[in-house]
C-alpha cells in the first residue's frame, strides 16, 4: 500500500510537470494541422505550365515561364524539376532538385550557354529565384517535423474562417524565417496566406496569398498565387496555366541527361 | 505540507487557462489584413502554350464534400512528341569602348551575332544549321584596323534513340568543371578574338566533329573525334588582342627582350590533317559528382614556333596525350570542384629558340559558395601549372594563382553587379574586371565594365597591361 505521502508527491509532480510543459493536447493539434496541410493529396506525380510575374509599380511586369514536375518516389524522396521557357535569355535553364528523405537536398543547375549541369548548392535558402521575391527556401517541400508548431486561434482570410498556425524552426540556423503564420482552411488544409517573418517576430516581411484553386482530376490545384515584399510593395504573381496529375513520369525524366536535353522532357509537357 | 496546497492552488487557478488552446493565443493572433481589392486579371496569355481549361473552378469557399467525382473525361495527358521549327538570333553584342593606355588605338568596339534554324521532325532526329558574324574595330593610336569575319555556328544532324544520342557536325563541345579554365576541355575550338573579355561559353566556337554519348543510369560515356582540325580563331594580327602585337614586338608567353624582330616576322599558320579524339566519362548523383577524361588531341591555341634565320613563326598545334579527373561535390552550403591532368608533348622553347616539347602537370580547384544564402555569389578557383623540364626554356615553368567571379543582384535581380579577376601568385599578373548590368529590360543586358591588366614579362596580364579597356555595351537574344 502506498504512503499517502507518496501519492501526494505524485499528484504534486503530475501537476508540475502538467504546468511545465507545453499542453500536450494543443500542440499535438498544431502538429497535426501542418501534417495534414503537408499530406494534402498532391498525386503521385504533377507537371505544370506556368508563369512568374514579377511587377513593381512603375514599371512593366516580368514574364517567366516555366514548366515544372514532380514525382514523389518511394522511401520519401521527392523529385523536382523546373525549366524556363521565356524570357530568351534564360529560356532552356533548367533546375533540377532531389529533396531526400533525411531533408536534404541535391541540385544541379543546367546552363545552356555552356551546356553543362553543375551541381549547386541547396543550402541558398534566402536566395531569391531568378530575381522574384521568393526565396530558394519558398521552393522547398518543409517537412513539418522542422517547425514547432501552435495554433494561434481562427480568423476570416479570403472568406473563409481558417486556423491560425505559427510555425518556428526548431533548429533557427537552417531556415532564413524566424517564424511563419498560416491561415489553413480547416476543409480542405488548403493554405490560403501566409506571413513570413524575417528580422522580428512582429512584423512580417512578406506575405503570399491565395488568389485562385480550381480542382484538376480530383485533386485541387493553386492556380494563382502572390508573394509580396511587405517592405518594397514587390510581387511575384505565380499562375499555373495547366495542371497534370499522375501522369507516371518517368524516373529517367529527373536525371542530368533530362536535365542537359530538353528534347528528352518536352514530350512530357503538358 | 503547506507549500504543497499553496502549488495546488495556484495549479487550479491555472489550469483552465491552459484548457482552452485558442483562449489562450488569442492575442497572437495577428490584426485581420487589410482586404485591399486584388489586381484585375490582366495577364497576357501564355506564350508556348494556350491554358487549357481545367475541371469548372471551384469557388473558393468550396468543400471536399461537394466537389463531384473526378471525371476520366476531364483529364488531360501530356503532350508526347510534337516537332519542332524553331528559328532565332542566339547572340548579339554591340560593345564600344576606350583604351586609355594603348598605343595601338584609342578605341575598341565589337559586334558579334549569330543566328539558328532547329528543326526536330521526330523523337529520332534534330537538324540545326547556324551562322555568325563577328565585327571589330580599333582606332585612334598606330594600328587602326576593322574587320569583318563570318563563320558557321553549331551546325549538325543529331540522331537520338533510347540512351544514344549522335551528333555529326559543327559542333561546340566544352568539358569540365571549372568555370575559366577547365582542364578536361580537350575538344573545344577557342574563340581568342576578344582574348578573355567574354565568359568560357562565349571564348568557344564550334567546329567540325562527330559526337556519341552514351547515357546508363547516373553514368554517362561522351566520345568525340575531330576529323579535320581547325586551330583556334585569332583576331588579325593588326588587333590589340592578337597574341603576337607587332606594335611592340611581343609574343604572348614570351620575354619581349628576346623577341624584337616579332614586328617584322612573317607568320604561319600549321593546320593540317585530324584534330584527333576522346572520351569522357561522368557520373552525375549521390554522393559527389565526377568524371575522367582521355584525349589524344591537338589543341587549338597555337604555340608559335621560332625560326630566327627565316624570321618566321609558325603556329603550329602538335598532339598530346591529356588524363585527367575531376570530382564536384557540396558540403555545408559549400560546391567544391576540382581537376586535375597530366599532359604529354607540351610544345617549350629552349633558350636557343629550338622548340621542344615536355610533360606538364595541372591541378584546379575551386568553392562556390552564397554568403549568408542570399543573392551573392562567390566562385574563387586556384589554379597550378607545372612543366616537368629542367632545361632552360622561354616560358614560365610554373604558374600558380587564383582566378574567379563574386557577382550580386539588387533591385528585385534588374540589376547585376560582378567583378572578375585573376592573380599570380608566384609572378605578378593581375586581371581585374568590374561589371554593371541592367537587366530589367528582358532579354536584353545593358552593361558598362572595365577591363585592367597588369603583370611580369611572360604573363597574360604582362602582355596585355597597356590594353586596359573600358566599354559600353548591349547583349541580346531573340
Amino acid at each position: 500500500m502506498a504512503h499517502p505521502r507518496s501519492w501526494l508527491h505524485c499528484a504534486f509532480l503530475l501537476l508540475l510537470a502538467l504546468l511545465l510543459a507545453p499542453p500536450p493536447a494543443f500542440a499535438d493539434d498544431a502538429s497535426t494541422l501542418a501534417k495534414k496541410v503537408f499530406d494534402r493529396p498532391n498525386g503521385r506525380d504533377f507537371t505544370t505550365l506556368g508563369r512568374m510575374v514579377l511587377t513593381e509599380k512603375g514599371r512593366a511586369p516580368r514574364i517567366r515561364e516555366i514548366v515544372s514536375y514532380r514525382l514523389d518516389k518511394s522511401g520519401g524522396e521527392t523529385a523536382n524539376m523546373i525549366r524556363f521557357l521565356d524570357p530568351e535569355d534564360i529560356a532552356g535553364t533548367g533546375l533540377l532538385s532531389i529533396d531526400q528523405a533525411d531533408g536534404s537536398t541535391d541540385q544541379w543547375l543546367y546552363l545552356p550557354a555552356l551546356d553543362r549541369v553543375r551541381r549547386i548548392s541547396g543550402d541558398r535558402k534566402g536566395g531569391r529565384f531568378v530575381g522574384s521575391d521568393l526565396y530558394f527556401e519558398d521552393l522547398q517541400e518543409r517537412k513539418p517535423s522542422k517547425d514547432r508548431h501552435r495554433i494561434l486561434g481562427k480568423q476570416a482570410e479570403n472568406g473563409i474562417l481558417c486556423d491560425v498556425l505559427e510555425s518556428i524552426p526548431v533548429d533557427s540556423g537552417e531556415s532564413v524565417y524566424k517564424k511563419r503564420i498560416s491561415w489553413i482552411d480547416p476543409a480542405t488544409y488548403i493554405v490560403q496566406r501566409v506571413d513570413y517573418f524575417e528580422q522580428d517576430n512582429r512584423t512580417p516581411s512578406k506575405r503570399w496569398l491565395l488568389r485562385g484553386k480550381k480542382r484538376n482530376q480530383g485533386y485541387w490545384t493553386l492556380t494563382d498565387s502572390r508573394m509580396i515584399d511587405l517592405a518594397s510593395g514587390h510581387e511575384t504573381r505565380l499562375v499555373i496555366d495547366v495542371a497534370l496529375y499522375d501522369q507516371k513520369l518517368p524516373a529517367k525524366l529527373f536525371t542530368s541527361q533530362a536535365l542537359a536535353d530538353e528534347s528528352l522532357e518536352s514530350e512530357y509537357r503538358p | 505540507m503547506k507549500n504543497v496546497f499553496l502549488t495546488l492552488t495556484l495549479s487550479c487557478v491555472a489550469l483552465p487557462f491552459l484548457a482552452s488552446g485558442s483562449a489562450f493565443a488569442a492575442s497572437d493572433l495577428p490584426p485581420p489584413r487589410d482586404p485591399s481589392p486584388l489586381a484585375v486579371d490582366d495577364l497576357p496569355p501564355p506564350r508556348h502554350t494556350k491554358p487549357i481549361a481545367a475541371d469548372p473552378a471551384t469557388p473558393q469557399t468550396s468543400t471536399t464534400d461537394d466537389l463531384p467525382p473526378p471525371s476520366l473525361r476531364s483529364r488531360r495527358t501530356a503532350r508526347g512528341f510534337q516537332p519542332v521549327f524553331k528559328a532565332g538570333v542566339d547572340d548579339l553584342l554591340l560593345e564600344t569602348g576606350a583604351l586609355p593606355d594603348a598605343v595601338e588605338a584609342d578605341m575598341y568596339s565589337s559586334l558579334r551575332t549569330s543566328a539558328y534554324v532547329l528543326w526536330q521532325p521526330s523523337r529520332n532526329w534534330e537538324f540545326r544549321a547556324g551562322a555568325r558574324l563577328d565585327g571589330m574595330a580599333q582606332d585612334g593610336g598606330r594600328a587602326d584596323h576593322s574587320e569583318l569575319l563570318a563563320d558557321y555556328s553549331d551546325t549538325y544532324v543529331r540522331y537520338r534513340i533510347e540512351n544514344t544520342r549522335l551528333t555529326l557536325g559543327a559542333q561546340t563541345i566544352i568539358w569540365g568543371r571549372a568555370d575559366e579554365i577547365p582542364l578536361a576541355d580537350r575538344v573545344s575550338r577557342i574563340d581568342l578574338t576578344r582574348f578573355s573579355l567574354d565568359d568560357l561559353a562565349d571564348r568557344r566556337r564550334a567546329q567540325l566533329a562527330a559526337r556519341w554519348e552514351q547515357s546508363f543510369g547516373n553514368y554517362k560515356l561522351d566520345a568525340v573525334w575531330l576529323p579535320v582540325f581547325r586551330g583556334a580563331q585569332l583576331p588579325d594580327v593588326a588587333s590589340i588582342w592578337s597574341p603576337v602585337n607587332r606594335t611592340t614586338g611581343q609574343i604572348i608567353g614570351i620575354d619581349p627582350a628576346l623577341t624584337p624582330w616579332v614586328s617584322q616576322a612573317r607568320i604561319d599558320e600549321d593546320e593540317h590533317g585530324s584534330g584527333g579524339g576522346a572520351i569522357r566519362l561522368t557520373k552525375t548523383g549521390d554522393p559527389f559528382d565526377f568524371g575522367v577524361t582521355l584525349a589524344r588531341t591537338r589543341q587549338s591555341l597555337p604555340y608559335y614556333r621560332v625560326d630566327l634565320p627565316t624570321a618566321t613563326l609558325t603556329a603550329v598545334h602538335p598532339f598530346n596525350t591529356f588524363a585527367g579527373a575531376d570530382i564536384e561535390l557540396v558540403t555545408g552550403g559549400l560546391t567544391w570542384r576540382m581537376e586535375a591532368g597530366y599532359t604529354s608533348d607540351v610544345p617549350v622553347t629552349l633558350a636557343n629558340t629550338v622548340m621542344d616539347s615536355t610533360q606538364s602537370l595541372d591541378w584546379i580547384g575551386a568553392v562556390e559558395f552564397f554568403p549568408g544564402g542570399r543573392d551573392t555569389r562567390v566562385n574563387l578557383q586556384l589554379v597550378a601549372h607545372a612543366l616537368q623540364t629542367d632545361r632552360n626554356i622561354l616560358e614560365l615553368k610554373e604558374y600558380y594563382g587564383a582566378n574567379g567571379e563574386i557577382e550580386t543582384t539588387f533591385s528585385q535581380g534588374r540589376w547585376k553587379a560582378a567583378m572578375r579577376f585573376a592573380s599570380g601568385f608566384n609572378v605578378r599578373d593581375i586581371y581585374l574586371s568590374p561589371k554593371l548590368s541592367y537587366t530589367g529590360w528582358e532579354p536584353h543586358e545593358l552593361y558598362v565594365a572595365a577591363h585592367y591588366f597588369d603583370g611580369e614579362a611572360r604573363t597574360l596580364g604582362g602582355f596585355h597591361q597597356d590594353h586596359a579597356l573600358i566599354t559600353l555595351g548591349l547583349r541580346t537574344r531573340f
